[in-house]
């Protein structure tokens, strides 16, 4: 569902992210994780179709992100670390403008689900100036699901939320990924990359370190023992990596 | 090359707008607020149209406003398109905002709609613009739709043309974008220099606006300043006859740039996220740290540049000490531009005045400048809102701490201001004793003027807002912030004045006038510490900008 071959993102002669390569297929959750600048938000914004690759392929839903974006855009939701909505449209005409976005019809009844689902009903003509930042998240989060994508991307998705929306996102998470979405989550938690996600993704100074199911990874780790919890893992991947040429 | 879905945002944000302007309505506040901002509106349309009514009836001024205006526009159309062309570093030609970032990138939009998009808000915005200026002129000119068309076309050429330029730069290589800037750099600057030549050697003894007016009419400058004149001339047409074929040309010129723009197609999404995170952050640290932050920038560049601790003094001194700092490292930038003004205004005033120094506005000219960079960097300190919260939770007295925040910035900046003053005692020693007498008002007129907005500042807070559609009230909100701190402002000035009558009147010297009104400034900045402590304490960095 979400193929990256040998991307590369080159910022003047600094190398953002180099030789990446991974697939998500449908189903599955990929934890994007690495320390700061090691390219995680560079490289869901290539796939997102904001920012050019320099090199490499960038596949959604079997549409190249470069050559048929916008084709590859409609199978896609991006949700990005800070929630941004537009101050004086309420809760409902976000929901509404992203209907015409993406062409749903009778949006309504999906949309009224979403907005039951994050506890938002009561919110449904609040202006988004006046929400909260957690309450700000959840509508961004409605929105990217309303069109029922078959990518999604997650950067920093809990930032701001409650503990009940924290529960609610993760169920609706896995929901997506069982109904054939590939998802992947860009996250320093690394309890909820272990909680949610089914694969891994290590990347750290712009490569790849690890790729796998979090089991392999766990049982990479010998040195550790068998009980090598996410944060061992990452810790024992970044801190062996060759220092950047 | 229109999304319906783009036509459904720009429709529920103008209803959004409207939304917002009825509920502010609803209280004494925002009707209070909208009230103020109409009376400034009308205030200012009146005095623009009696302004220009003036100037009409004025032969020397109707003379000047014909005869060099159109000049003036075309010069300044060619020196921007120049700029663009040579310098532009093709960014922020096109600017989303975060949300339209956010909603619009990721979304299945092909690049031409999403600069559809963006050109049709903009040219809204040109057109309201146009339609405001055009007031100033209204009483002016004989044709006030030919204003309107020739602001809207003027407008849209600017806008297009930088956007066409950074769009050449995305679709060029590297190479040939240099070779091209240069080649146009080069061949702007010959022209240039054919044309002063030609009008150096048709009048070698001219003076400098002889110069300038054969500079205008000599070939080279007419081949130059040619399609630019254009747009001047749709501007100040007489009647239909005079504006139809420059009107004509005038839109096919911004018709073949906005061509130009769709064919290239190289809406870069990625220039344009990094311009709208610059802005976002930008605008952020105004409204969280204050403008200052943003105007200054400081960089971990000039971490070098470090003043002596002072002792504590009651908490004062790491106060002072640190805001002092800040204002210091932050500063660089800022006297650049105070240099650049002061230049400015000496470059004018001896372009109209001459060099005698006998006439006031020569030494005095420095002086407005200082006074009117005093008034707009106490703008910059407003809106710490964040900062207020950090002082108050330091172990320190609240009046030291407000005398600390005072201090740190009053006192570099007086005494940038009192040394400028100093040196014009030397240049202009005839005027020695009334510029003496300004230097020593320096330091107690600035920190009343600052104190001051401190003051309204902590009394009714404003923080910097992003003008949503509807937000009218923000004006109105301003404009009662600048009433306010004028009307103390004035109260205490004119006590200051009235003290210095007396002795001015009796004595006619500077020093007896300047003595009792030192004395009754230095009162008054000592009775607004406790109202400024006060006020400090009072202040809830919680309930920022209410509305």
């Amino acid at each position: 569902m979400i193929r990256v071959e040998h991307y590369e993102k080159n910022y003047r002669e600094t190398v953002a992210v180099r030789g990446l390569s991974f697939e998500v297929p449908a189903g599955s959750i990929l934890g994007l994780v690495g320390p700061n600048g090691a390219g995680k938000t560079t490289t869901l914004r290539a796939l997102a179709g904001i920012i050019p690759p320099s090199r490499g392929l960038l596949q959604v839903a079997g549409h190249d992100v470069v050559q048929e974006p916008t084709a590859a855009k409609s199978q896609l939701a991006f949700i990005p670390d800070e929630p941004q909505l537009f101050d004086v449209l309420t809760v409902w005409e976000h929901l509404e403008f992203t209907a015409s976005v993406y062409r749903v019809p009778a949006y309504e009844p999906e949309a009224e689900r979403l907005l039951a689902q994050f506890e938002l009903t009561e919110k449904r003509e609040t202006i988004a100036q006046e929400l909260s930042r957690g309450m700000r998240q959840k509508v961004a989060i409605c929105c990217a699901y309303l069109h029922q994508p078959r990518a999604i991307l997650f950067d920093e998705p809990l930032t701001g939320l409650d503990p009940r929306g924290i529960r609610t996102l993760k169920a609706s998470i896995r929901e997506r990924a069982e109904a054939g979405a590939a998802v992947i989550v860009s996250s320093h938690l690394l309890d909820l990359i272990d909680d949610l996600c089914s694969h891994l993704l290590i990347l750290h100074r712009g490569q790849s370190l690890f790729q796998g199911t979090i089991a392999e990874a766990k049982s990479r780790l010998e040195a550790v023992g068998t009980d090598a919890t996410l944060e061992d893992v990452f810790f024992q991947f970044t801190e062996q990596s060759p220092p950047h040429e | 090359m229109f999304h319906a879905a783009l036509w459904k945002l720009i429709r529920l944000q103008w209803r959004g707008g409207f939304r917002q302007f009825r509920r502010s309505l609803r209280t004494f506040r925002g009707q209070f607020h909208l009230g103020f901002m109409l009376l400034g509106f009308v205030y200012f349309v009146v005095m623009m149209y009696f302004a220009g009514r003036i100037g009409s009836r004025s032969p020397q001024l109707g003379l000047f406003a014909e005869d060099v205006v159109g000049d003036l526009v075309a010069f300044g159309l060619f020196v921007y398109t120049a700029w663009t062309v040579v310098f532009s570093t093709g960014e922020a030609t096109v600017y989303f905002t975060a949300s339209e970032v956010a909603f619009l990138f990721p979304a299945p939009f092909t690049r031409k709609q999403l600069l559809s998009y963006k050109l049709f808000k903009s040219f809204l915005g040109i057109v309201a613009m146009s339609l405001f200026m055009s007031l100033a002129l209204a009483a002016r000119v004989r044709m006030w739709g030919s204003v309107v068309f020739g602001l809207v076309l003027m407008f849209s050429f600017l806008q297009l043309l930088a956007m066409d330029v950074a769009f050449l730069r995305q679709v060029l290589q590297e190479k040939v974008h240099v070779w091209l800037r240069r080649a146009c750099g080069y061949g702007l600057s010959a022209l240039v220099l054919v044309a002063l030549i030609q009008t150096v050697q048709q009048a070698p003894d001219a003076s400098v606006v002889a110069l300038a007016s054969g500079f205008r009419q000599s070939t080279a400058a007419a081949w130059l300043l040619a399609p630019f004149r254009v747009f001047a001339s749709t501007l100040l047409a007489t009647d239909f006859a005079t504006f139809l074929i420059p009107a004509s040309i005038a839109l096919m010129i911004d018709a073949a740039l906005l061509t130009l723009a769709y064919r290239l197609d190289a809406l870069s999404l990625e220039a344009a996220l990094a311009v709208s995170e610059k802005l976002t952050a930008r605008l952020k640290l105004m409204q969280t740290k204050g403008v200052w932050n943003v105007l200054g920038s400081p960089s971990s560049k000039i971490v070098r540049r470090r003043l002596p601790h002072p002792p504590f003094w009651g908490g004062v001194g790491p106060i002072l000490w640190q805001k002092m700092m800040t204002t210091f490292r932050a500063s660089l930038k800022l006297l650049w531009l105070l240099a650049g003004a002061v230049l400015f205004a000496y470059g004018m005033i001896y372009f109209i005045n001459g060099s005698s120094p006998n006439r006031p506005g020569n030494p005095f000219a420095g002086v407005a400048v200082m006074a009117y960079f005093s008034l707009l960097i106490s703008l910059t300190q407003q809106n710490e809102i964040e900062r207020v919260g950090y002082l108050k939770s330091l172990p320190i007295p609240s009046v030291s701490i407000v005398l600390g925040e005072l201090l740190g910035f009053v006192v570099l900046l007086s005494a940038v201001q009192t040394a400028f003053f100093l040196a014009l005692c030397c240049a202009f020693p005839q005027w020695a004793m009334w510029l003496a007498g300004i230097a020593v008002l320096t330091l107690p007129l600035n920190f009343m003027l600052f104190a001051t907005d401190k003051l309204v500042f902590y009394l009714y807070p404003t923080r910097l807002a992003k003008g949503a559609p509807g937000d009218f009230q923000n004006s109105g909100r301003q404009m009662v912030f600048m009433s306010l701190k004028m009307a103390i402002l004035g109260v205490g000035f004119a006590f200051a004045g009235a003290a210095a009558i007396p002795g001015a009147a009796l004595f006619q010297s500077p020093l007896a006038a300047l003595v009792p009104a030192s004395l009754v400034l230095v009162l008054e900045c000592v009775a607004l510490v406790p109202l400024l402590t006060m006020a400090f304490n009072r202040f809830d960095p919680s309930q920022d900008m209410p509305a």
